[in-house]
């Protein structure tokens, strides 16, 4: 229970479908947070809802895994150029995997969350689907699960709209009924920004910005480790001095020469995707299979063919940011995932 | 779910460090003095209903000075052992920088309240106890304040207070001692155990009384000032009107444990030694982190491999309630920095739990919670990771 709506409508929905419910928060992060999933404010609201619904509540301090885990790697990922997703990292290693044996030790039979999508059992195999809502399908996040996490989850709100959890939340009183969805990265706060808590953890790179074309210098910027592959705005003051007759985008960044590329809009494209080695949810997919990719949360599905530490697109597309997962998807049934790496 | 709570079991509470359940006279007391509304006058008023509200709270300063061996006009009654604590410590002038010393064993509402005052933290044993070597180098002559918790609310360690008084008047002759007793009362001789000491805290809570009100005795020669503005109540150190029925309830409380203290004790060190023999016979991975010469109330132990905060759940699910000594603002269980001070591995503190006893604890309700112990721990060590 996150002291969010969705996890708060999951509890009920599945108390009333007669299991014996209890709930759980998850304190993660010991630091600054504006948001996020471990402020004391949400723990309340979960416990809150929790005594409401007539089922006991828990908080697991995860703060040591979760630093050793998620935010450990969200550093070392940006110390090698990379942009990592922290949510789904912590899916990962810290919510379907030590809490989900947390939850087995103590005695459960299955931990559930109040995600977007679906878990359906096909003979021995589980098989995770998008959500019946599109517009809310949270099946990217989840596409790092394996069949034995996936044989353990329960997501009761894969077949509900938001509209109509938000309205279960509010027919039965609850005080989170209204509250907005989290969308940051728990541990980053809003004023201080990504700059401030890497500059706290590490000697921020100084690197020469390099044309896409001409590869001549043509900037600095003071921050390698804070450049996503795609970042348009805010690269260097030293790109705004450079007569460009086109918007600018980072489509490189090479922190072992201390160089990032800065290029067109058609620099920044691509129809090939290197990818680290996959996590399937099920059976491997076979080389040479046509399957969908999706390389953001809210990103469209891309047919591509399956090459195995590639993917060839149909079309070209945006690079996308290297460190990102990239969700592999057959229909609406997610396979498995990769890291992005090029 | 393979250990369940079934509704209706009986509940074994061995969590009277952090609270104990009221003793039953302080409880008709209570209800007695709510229902009458004898104490409902504000004891600062000037007509005969406040007037009686005075006497009362008179009382019980005077039960206080009497077992405390101090002077009615040295017991100043707070909200709780937290706000004694404060303003034992911030409410001492000088006391702040390298003039102010605590152990790093203290409770929080001490060692917070030292910290924010920028104090220097004075090094313990592996029981939790002082370190003369390293409060000797931390005192001189404009040290300020020491605070010394006198029983430990972890482990259930007992600072030599005597000894640390005479250290202090050879290296620290401009010092005042305080000692948090939170944990003290019942369990030790008050009166002779403070005879050194300048300022010392107390909550009734901790010994059969009601939550809500605290006592610091001061020493005149201390000149304790207050922390917050408002009237002159208590001596003008602490303002705002008093919860007479809470303190008197308390005062009762105090009288009652100390009247029954003796007998008491020894039945604690029994129910200490039932339960020690019980986990160490029945039970493997366990280390003892409590002093055996601390008080009979409060065992620490570590159970190697296992989590506290599952080892809690399971215990909580067949109806023993136990703790792990601190909790953050979000209830989640913190590693102690009691066990920490003392050179326990975080490992070993993520493994530990504290098991305290009190007036209401029987010997079956040992029984019952080193069965369900037995059944926790199968559970957990049989998934371990």
């Amino acid at each position: 229970m996150s002291g969010g709506v969705d996890s708060s409508v999951a509890v009920a929905l599945l108390r009333d479908a007669g299991h014996q419910v209890e709930g759980a928060t998850m304190k993660l992060w010991g630091g600054e947070s504006d948001s996020g999933c471990c402020s004391i404010s949400d723990v309340e609201d979960a416990r809150r809802v929790a005594a409401q619904l007539g089922v006991p509540h828990h908080v697991f301090n995860f703060t040591q895994d979760f630093e050793s885990q998620v935010v450990s790697h969200y550093v070392s990922s940006h110390r090698d150029g990379l942009v990592p997703n922290p949510c789904i990292e912590c899916n990962r290693s810290i919510k379907f995997d030590v809490f989900l044996d947390r939850a087995i030790r103590v005695g459960f039979d299955a931990i559930a969350t109040g995600h977007y999508a679906k878990v359906e059992q096909d003979g021995p195999q589980f098989r995770l689907r998008r959500a019946h809502d599109m517009t809310k399908d949270q099946s990217y996040v989840l596409s790092v699960l394996n069949q034995r996490a996936l044989s353990r989850v329960l997501l009761p709100l894969g077949d509900l709209a938001k509209t109509e959890v938000r309205e279960m939340a509010r027919s039965l009183g609850l005080r989170t009924s209204e509250k907005p969805d989290s969308q940051d990265v728990c541990f980053i706060t809003s004023k201080g920004g990504r700059k401030e808590f890497m500059e706290a953890r590490v000697q921020l790179t100084k690197g020469v910005l390099i044309d896409a074309q001409t590869r001549t210098p043509i900037g600095e910027t003071d921050s390698l480790e804070l450049l996503t592959v795609g970042q348009r705005k805010g690269i260097s003051s030293g790109v705004s001095s450079v007569k460009t007759p086109t918007r600018r985008f980072v489509t490189e960044i090479d922190l072992h020469n201390k160089i990032a590329t800065v290029g067109s809009y058609e620099d920044l494209l691509t129809d090939q995707v290197k990818l680290g080695p996959p996590t399937w949810t099920g059976e491997p997919i076979e080389q040479g299979q046509l399957v969908l990719m999706q390389f953001s949360a809210h990103g469209l599905a891309v047919p591509a063919r399956w090459i195995g530490d590639h993917v060839v697109l149909d079309h070209e597309i945006r690079k996308p940011a290297p460190g990102q997962t990239a969700a592999i998807y057959q229909d609406d049934y997610v396979a498995g995932s990769a890291t992005i790496i090029k | 779910m393979s250990i369940k709570y079934e509704p209706g079991q009986s509940r074994v509470y061995l969590d009277h460090a952090a609270t104990t359940p009221l003793r039953p006279q302080v409880r008709e007391f209570l209800i007695a003095a709510l229902e009458s509304g004898e104490l409902h006058g504000n004891s600062s008023g000037a007509h005969s209903m406040a007037k009686v509200a005075k006497n009362k709270l008179e009382e019980a300063r005077e039960i206080w000075a009497h077992h405390l061996g101090c002077s009615p006009y040295e017991v100043v009654f707070t909200s709780g052992g937290t706000e004694s604590n404060n303003l034992a410590i911030a409410g001492t002038s000088g006391a702040r920088g390298p003039n102010l010393v605590c152990t790093a064993a203290e409770h929080h509402s001490v060692l917070n309240t030292c910290l924010r005052l920028d104090g220097a933290l004075c090094a313990v044993d592996k029981f939790g106890l002082a370190d003369f070597q390293d409060l000797s180098n931390l005192v001189n002559h404009s040290t300020r304040l020491v605070s010394v918790i006198l029983v430990n609310n972890e482990t259930g360690a007992v600072n030599k207070i005597d000894q640390l008084a005479d250290l202090l008047e050879g290296h620290a002759p401009n010092c005042l001692l305080h000692t948090d007793g939170v944990q003290a009362v019942g369990h030790l001789d008050l009166a002779s155990t403070l005879r050194p000491v300048d300022l010392a805290t107390f909550s009734p809570h901790k010994f059969g009384g009601p939550q809500g009100v605290g006592v610091v005795m001061a020493r005149k020669k201390t000149q304790l000032h207050s922390i917050m503005a408002g009237g002159a109540q208590e001596f003008e150190l602490r303002p705002g009107t008093q919860n007479v029925a809470l303190i008197s309830a308390g005062a009762l409380a105090l009288e009652l444990v100390l009247e029954d203290q003796a007998r008491e004790q020894a039945r604690l060190c029994n129910v200490r030694a039932h339960f020690l023999d019980l986990v160490s016979s029945k039970i493997d991975g366990v280390s003892l982190n409590s002093s055996p010469e601390g008080v009979a109330s409060i065992v620490n132990v570590t159970f190697s491999g296992v989590s506290n905060e599952e080892l809690l759940i399971l215990l909580d699910r067949q109806g023993v309630h136990v703790s792990t000594g601190a909790s953050c603002a979000s209830g989640a269980v913190e590693p102690s920095h009691v066990l920490g001070a003392m050179g326990i591995s975080q490992d070993a503190a993520a493994s530990s739990v504290r098991f305290s006893f009190g007036w209401s604890t029987k010997f079956e309700e040992i029984d019952l919670a080193s069965e369900a112990l037995i059944c926790a721990l199968d559970q957990l060590r049989s998934q371990a990771r």
